[in-house]
């Protein structure tokens, strides 16, 4: 069995995706990724959380003979679109950008270690019990009218990509794999349009276009790996 | 009979004033000062001085932070990284020496010829290592962030009104190529300790009052309105490279801190001085403020301090802000203690 479970992207792969023989998918919130309940169940790792009104709670039981794909790590949104960016850039932009206060790398490796510090806990507790665990990238953030509110481009581009570099380097260090966000979907900077989500002012989630891909992503590195 | 001392009030008598009072009774122990309630202070000095600005912060009194933490870290990182500890993000300035360096290097008066240090592949600003306790990815990324915090303190010398300073340490580790004073010694937190590259000073009298008197000219040109508030920090040495006892180094480094803080405000009409070293040294507290380390200063005797600095009755009653989105952005006095001290580390490096 592959689960993929976690965040709002897992909750778009849930609602637009045909979802394949021996596949489920637990989606919910991105909330629910940055604080939950962990208990062994059965052989296995029970998630639950309930942190978000309105949204299904992750609640998941994670086994050793499934392929378990967490979505969430790579929820940059709330990181690359955060408020801060409009006052500050990381140093090496601060040249092209002198009103913005320049910040070291220690920033983004604090908001990511803060950020993935319930993250890790589980891939940390699923390592212990040999439960089979990875991460799929979510898309990309889109270059709408809404996803500036007030920050310069490059810096909210500079900023999502150290996000996901860092949060990529953490994740290798850690041994786990990344199921990267379908190279089409995007370019480089931003999700094409044709992939993003149908309501403009969403402007981090995938179409049923994108979820198809990332099923096939998820379907390819199940295969490469023997697990199905 | 008449003689000098008739008429003095209850405070300039020892039995009036403390024998027979509880810590907790003292009162009077130092002048008010002057629109201070109202001025724009900023704060510096070694790490008890940490506590002042929290709590200038914190009771709402106009405390200066220009270079305030990004939003977005969580008030615990932002502590760690420095932010939100001291009016800029200057670390402990733990000597005189390092304080007119710094204001002389803010104006463009003088360059670190050493003023990066290495340790394994990560780089430190040498005149603040504790700020990136992991150290910059670059020497490029340093001077970058180097560049801004200065641009950071001029503007922050030239809109004070007062300039809160801690005295900490009369001992320092200076460059031997062109008198740079550290704020820790090389080796312990990056860099490597040479004896031709580096040497011990430990300053004396003179040269701290010499120190503080081109501080305090240089800060009147730019700023003529600027006032000083010397404090003197309660903390022991945590290490001593003399070849004193570290008690015996300790009551030395404190004197003369202390009689400069004395004369500094004796001679000047805008230097002020507040004993918090007093209340935590002093016989009506019979040490009961230090940490069963007796170095560290227990939450307790820094509310003590704080009781005296800025009385209850005195804490401006101001409007509330309404509670909006905004989150703290720093960690409360009771969260973070003394991380910040760099001074502390020496006992460790040395495999205490």
């Amino acid at each position: 069995m592959i689960k993929v479970f976690g965040d709002s992207h897992a909750n778009r792969i849930s609602k637009l995706g045909t979802i394949p023989e021996g596949f489920e998918v637990f989606g919910s919130h991105g909330q629910n990724v940055l604080s939950f309940r962990l208990t062994e169940q059965d052989g296995g790792l029970h998630i639950f959380a309930d942190n978000w009104e309105g949204v299904p709670p992750l609640d998941v039981t994670l086994l050793p003979s499934d392929l378990n794909v967490l979505s969430g790590p790579f929820h940059s949104s709330p990181i690359s679109r955060n408020d801060t960016w409009r006052r500050h850039c990381h140093w090496t932009l601060h040249e092209a950008f002198p009103k913005l206060s320049p910040v070291s790398d220690a920033v983004m490796d604090a908001v990511v270690d803060d950020r993935l510090a319930a993250m890790f806990r589980l891939i940390k507790a699923c390592q212990n019990m040999d439960i089979p665990i990875v991460v799929i990238e979510a898309p990309l953030i889109r270059r709408t009218e809404s996803t500036f509110r007030g920050i310069e481009e490059e810096v909210l581009v500079d900023t999502d990509r150290r996000y996901r570099d860092t949060v990529r380097a953490r994740l290798a260090g850690a041994g786990v794999p990344v199921i990267a966000t379908p190279p089409e979907t995007n370019d480089g900077r931003f999700t094409k349009d044709e992939f993003g989500a149908e309501i403009a002012t969403d402007v981090h989630h995938g179409n049923r276009d994108y979820v198809k891909l990332a099923i096939e992503s998820v379907v390819a590195f199940a295969e490469a790996h023997g697990y199905c | 009979m008449a003689n000098p001392y008739t008429g003095k009030p209850d405070r300039a008598f020892w039995k009036r004033a403390v024998s027979t009072r509880h810590y907790s009774q003292l009162s009077d122990l130092a002048k008010p000062i002057d629109g201070f309630l109202d001025a724009r202070i900023a704060t510096a000095g070694s790490c008890f001085a940490q506590h002042i600005g929290r709590y200038l912060r914190k009771n709402g009194l106009n405390y200066m932070d220009h270079e305030p933490a990004p939003e977005i870290l969580s008030p615990k990182s932002a502590d760690r990284l420095g932010y939100g500890v001291y009016s800029c993000r200057y670390g402990n300035i733990y000597t005189s020496r390092q304080l007119v360096q710094l204001f002389d290097e803010a104006f463009g008066k003088r360059k670190p010829v050493d003023g990066i240090w290495q340790k394994g592949e990560r780089f430190y600003d040498a005149l603040r290592p504790g700020i990136e306790p992991d150290g910059f990815v670059s020497p490029e990324a340093v001077q970058a962030l180097r560049r801004f915090h200065l641009s950071k303190v001029r503007r922050m010398f030239r809109k004070l009104d007062i300039f809160v300073f801690t005295l900490g340490l009369t001992e320092c580790w200076v460059s031997t190529r062109d008198g740079t004073a550290y704020p820790i010694a090389p080796g312990v937190i990056a860099g490597s300790y040479t004896p031709q590259d580096y040497e011990f000073v430990n300053l004396r009298h003179r040269d701290i009052m010499d120190d503080l008197i081109r501080f305090r000219a240089a800060l009147k040109e730019i700023n003529p309105q600027a006032r000083i508030l010397f404090t003197v920090s309660p903390v022991p040495l945590a290490a001593t490279a003399t070849d004193n006892h570290v008690l015996v180094a300790t009551t030395y480094s404190k004197s003369v801190l202390r009689a400069v803080a004395g004369e500094m405000t004796d001679e000047f009409d805008d230097v002020h001085y507040f004993p918090s070293y007093e209340v935590i040294t002093g016989q009506p507290t019979r040490h009961a403020f230090y940490e069963p380390d007796l170095r560290s200063v227990a939450a307790a005797g820094v509310a003590e301090v704080m009781r005296h600095l800025l009385p209850e009755d005195a804490v401006p009653q101001r409007p509330q802000k309404a509670k909006g989105k905004r989150r703290r952005l720093y960690a409360d006095e009771a969260d973070v203690g003394y991380e910040h001290c760099e001074e502390g580390l020496l006992a460790e490096a040395a495999g205490e």
